[in-house]
Order: structure tokens, then C-alpha cells, then sequence
């Protein structure tokens, strides 16, 4: 839930419901992708540390080549060569290389630790050109995100008889939920935080399961786990949707496998829940397009005779409760304000 | 419930914003399976059921097996390329012979008889 979700956590902090924090970013957790460094999980921290190393060291040339003139004053240019410096933890001929300030970033090969085997060893970078070829940038960046209720979901209103106009009526029947499926998978042990030192956060890869998401709480705890082993949306939740659930899980796990080899022995139990076939709302949440939302959007929100939707779908945050609250508030506040005129 | 779903779906959208949700990568494969049949075990069964008989919960995912509405090859094609109600848009996902064959799959299986064919031409037509 992010902090700047207000109406949610005004909610949430009225009536005393716990939170517990999430972790979105772990920097030990991993990108994935099929395509790139030979299909071996990439430890986001090295991933991001590469990216943004070789991207500083690129620019201090621009600056020291001139080309950065017109956009940035003397002044500045030197703040900026100091900054980048800093930031892609460049050494001081301005290069992205091996070093300990570049392992302080990406990590070392060997850590420094204490008494007679105490000299670390710094890692080598990836060449910029992998680091560009991977596009693991993606998930770098999609890792950032500032974004990281319902009445009734459209596609169940939608086949209830109701007195609504032709406008409302068209809104409601274009609007089908996206698909969506999640599966949860226990194993034996915290493998990930035993072997691979991976506390909460999550792991991105190009294949469907799309995303691994570790437990952020009870930390070192002994016997079994649970992990998010999928988390697909689009295309790749239809097909794992037209599937039962034991191939699902099947799926999950020799995908997971390719980034977590202790999967197969470790693995115990697993459930798959596809959001189409959840019978209360036969989706994850609205699907809206540009289009349709430039044609229909205002005619869903509207009151129509004696009725006015309020809903995740009725906004433009679908999927979160902050969109169902700050829909259902607006709702109210046109209702308030028609019955003070009237 | 809903706020369980709706938290279910927080970690995604943090991973995949609206303005994201076209980058191929992440995203899965496309849609490759070729052949009626193909299609629909890959896809439409999601909802509509192995045997095609539909579901019903809250609302219902219509039966395809013995559904007279399935004589008009049109109202079925349409169907798929637009979508209606609960049934999203599939027009952006398929090529037009993945579609033709799926519609004509569906209206010659489950109990269904319907004669006439549709093209890869007939799909075109309605892009």
C-alpha cells in the first residue's frame, strides 16, 4: 500500500487495522531473464549498480567532451562530474571499473571481513553492451514505480438486470476484468534466506511467472516457507488460467526452478487461484483502455436516476482500495452537494 | 473480500503501472498455439470450461456446448474480436486465422453442428 494511498490509510488508521511493511525493493533478490547472461539470475544490486555505473561514466564523457555546454553552466558541470562520480561510483579518471567504491555498489567477489582472510576482493562489472542486451533494465526501473471497492465488479453487474440508461448501460458492458493468477508455494525450509540471503522483496523475471515474492516477516525462522511463486497478469494469466491447478503449480515450479534450483527438492504444497474464476468477480479488476475510458469513463462515474457507481473500476487507480475509497468519497460528495441544492 | 483481492493485486501493479503494461518483457508469451482446438484449451476453457458448459457463480460464464446462439458464425466472431459484458476483447491478442479457427472450433464441437466457415479474410474485414 503506498503511503501516499490517503483515503486507505486514513481508513486503516481509524479502525486500528495492523499494518505490516512491505518490502517492494530487496537489492539481494534477483532479476531474470531467459535471454540474457546465459539465463542465470542477476542479483538486482548488480544489475542496478552496472546500469548506472556505465550510464555515469558515458555522461562524465558528454560533460568532459563539451557536448553538455549549452544545457549545463561551468558551474554546474563540475557539481555534475562531482555527482556522477558519486553516484555510478565511478573512480577517479571518471570510469565504471572494478574497485572497492564499485563493489560497494554492486558487491564483492569476496567481502571483507576480519583476522588473516579479511582483504576483499573486488567484483568485476558486465560490460555496458550486457547490461543493455539483458533489458533487465525493466524490471530496475519498473521496481521504482510510485504506484506500486468494490460495490459490484462490472462483469457481474453487468448480467444483473438494473434501470440504468444507455449511456451507463454500454459503460458497464465494456468494461470485462483482466485476468490474473497467483500461486503460492511451500516448502520445506526459507531456502531463499538460508542459502541465497534473500529477506522479503521480490524477484522479476521475463518468464510467466513473472515475479517471486519472498515472506517479509519471521525472518530466520525455522521449518516450513511460503513464497509467492507467480504473479501473472495479461497473457501468460489466460493461459495459466485454462489450466487446472496442479499444472499450474507444475509450471511454477519448473519455471522457479531456473532461478531457484532448490525448488524440486524442497518444494511441499502449492495453491494457484486464477481471479477469472473467482465466482464473486471473474477478474482481478476493470480493463480499462485509452479508448474506452476517454468514451465511457464519465458516463460509469455519473449518476444515473437513482444510481451512482463507486468502485476500484471507478477510478483511475483499478486494482487498489484507494481507488474504491477516493471513488466512493467523490460519489458521496456529488450526492451531498445535489441534495444541499436541491 | 474485496480488500483481500484488491491488496492481492498491489504488487504487480507496483511492478507493472498502466503506462508499463505494453513492454513485452514480463509480460508472457504471446498467444502462439495454432488450431481451434488449440486455442481453445489454451485460452478460452479459462472460462468457458473444458467441456464448454460454462460456469455460474455470481455471474455466469455462458455454455458454448449446444448454445443456438452460436448459429450466427458472425454473432460468435464478433464476440470474440469485441468482447460483451464479462467477455474481454480478444481482436489485439489473435492473428485473424487463430481467431477463424477458433470460432469455427466452437461452432463444430460441444454438441454444435453449424454449418458454414469462417475466413482469416472474414476476421480481416472486421478490423
Amino acid at each position: 500500500m503506498p503511503y501516499h494511498h490517503r483515503g486507505i490509510l486514513h481508513y486503516a488508521s481509524r479502525l486500528g487495522v495492523a499494518l505490516e511493511p512491505f518490502t517492494q525493493v530487496n537489492y539481494n533478490a534477483y532479476v531474470h531473464s531467459t535471454q540474457a547472461y546465459g539465463g542465470k539470475p542477476q542479483r538486482y544490486r548488480q544489475v542496478q549498480a552496472d546500469f548506472h555505473g556505465h550510464v555515469a561514466e558515458l555522461l562524465a564523457k558528454c560533460t568532459r567532451q563539451n557536448a553538455l555546454d549549452q544545457a549545463v553552466s561551468q558551474e554546474d558541470r563540475e557539481i555534475l562530474m562531482l555527482a556522477l562520480r558519486n553516484w555510478g561510483a565511478l573512480n577517479e579518471n571518471y570510469e565504471y571499473k572494478a574497485s572497492i567504491d564499485s563493489s560497494m555498489r554492486r558487491g564483492f567477489t569476496a567481502d571483507p571481513g576480519g583476522g588473516l582472510k579479511s582483504v576483499p576482493v573486488p567484483s568485476e562489472p558486465s560490460a555496458l553492451t550486457d547490461v543493455l542486451q539483458s533489458r533487465l533494465w525493466t524490471a530496475i526501473a519498473s521496481a521504482h514505480n510510485y504506484e506500486m471497492q468494490c460495490t459490484i465488479p462490472t462483469p457481474i453487474l453487468s448480467q444483473i438486470p438494473m434501470n440504468v440508461g444507455p449511456q451507463m448501460r454500454a459503460a458497464i458492458d465494456q468494461l470485462p476484468y483482466m485476468a490474473a493468477l497467483k500461486i503460492g508455494l511451500q516448502f520445506k525450509r526459507r531456502f531463499w534466506e538460508e542459502d541465497e540471503q534473500i529477506y522479503g522483496g521480490h524477484t522479476y523475471t521475463d518468464m510467466p511467472i513473472a515475479t517471486i515474492g519472498y515472506p517479509m516477516w519471521d525472518y530466520f525462522s525455522k521449518g516450513k516457507g511460503v513464497l509467492l511463486g507467480a504473479y501473472t497478469f495479461g497473457r501468460a494469466a489466460y493461459i495459466a488460467a485454462s489450466k487446472p491447478p496442479e499444472e499450474r503449480i507444475k509450471d511454477a515450479l519448473s519455471q522457479g526452478s531456473q532461478i531457484h534450483p532448490q525448488y524440486m527438492s524442497e518444494f511441499e504444497n502449492g495453491v494457484a487461484v486464477a481471479w477469472h474464476r473467482v465466482p464473486w468477480t471473474m477478474g482481478c479488476q476493470g480493463a480499462w483502455t485509452e479508448e474506452s475510458r476517454a468514451l465511457h469513463y464519465d458516463n460509469l462515474c455519473a449518476l444515473d436516476g437513482r444510481i451512482m457507481l463507486a468502485n476500484e473500476h471507478a477510478s483511475r487507480l483499478p486494482g487498489w482500495q484507494e481507488g474504491s475509497v477516493t471513488s466512493a468519497l467523490d460519489a458521496i460528495g456529488r450526492l451531498h452537494a445535489r441534495v444541499m441544492n436541491s | 473480500m474485496m480488500p483481500r483481492r484488491c491488496f492481492a493485486c498491489l504488487v504487480v501493479l507496483a511492478a507493472l503501472p498502466a503506462a508499463a503494461q505494453d513492454i513485452p518483457d514480463f509480460r508472457g508469451a504471446p498467444f502462439t498455439m495454432q488450431g481451434g482446438e488449440a486455442v481453445y484449451r489454451g485460452i478460452c476453457q479459462g472460462c468457458h470450461m473444458a467441456d464448454a458448459k460454462g460456469a455460474t457463480g455470481a455471474g455466469s460464464y455462458p455454455a458454448l456446448a449446444n448454445n443456438s446462439k452460436l448459429a450466427s458464425a458472425g454473432y460468435v466472431l464478433t464476440m470474440v474480436m469485441n468482447g460483451y459484458k464479462g467477455m474481454p476483447p480478444f481482436r489485439g491478442q489473435f492473428a485473424n486465422q487463430q481467431i477463424a479457427d477458433v470460432v469455427n472450433y466452437v461452432r463444430t464441437n460441444f454438441g454444435n453442428h453449424f454449418k458454414g466457415t469462417v475466413k482469416a479474410t472474414d476476421v480481416q474485414q472486421l478490423r
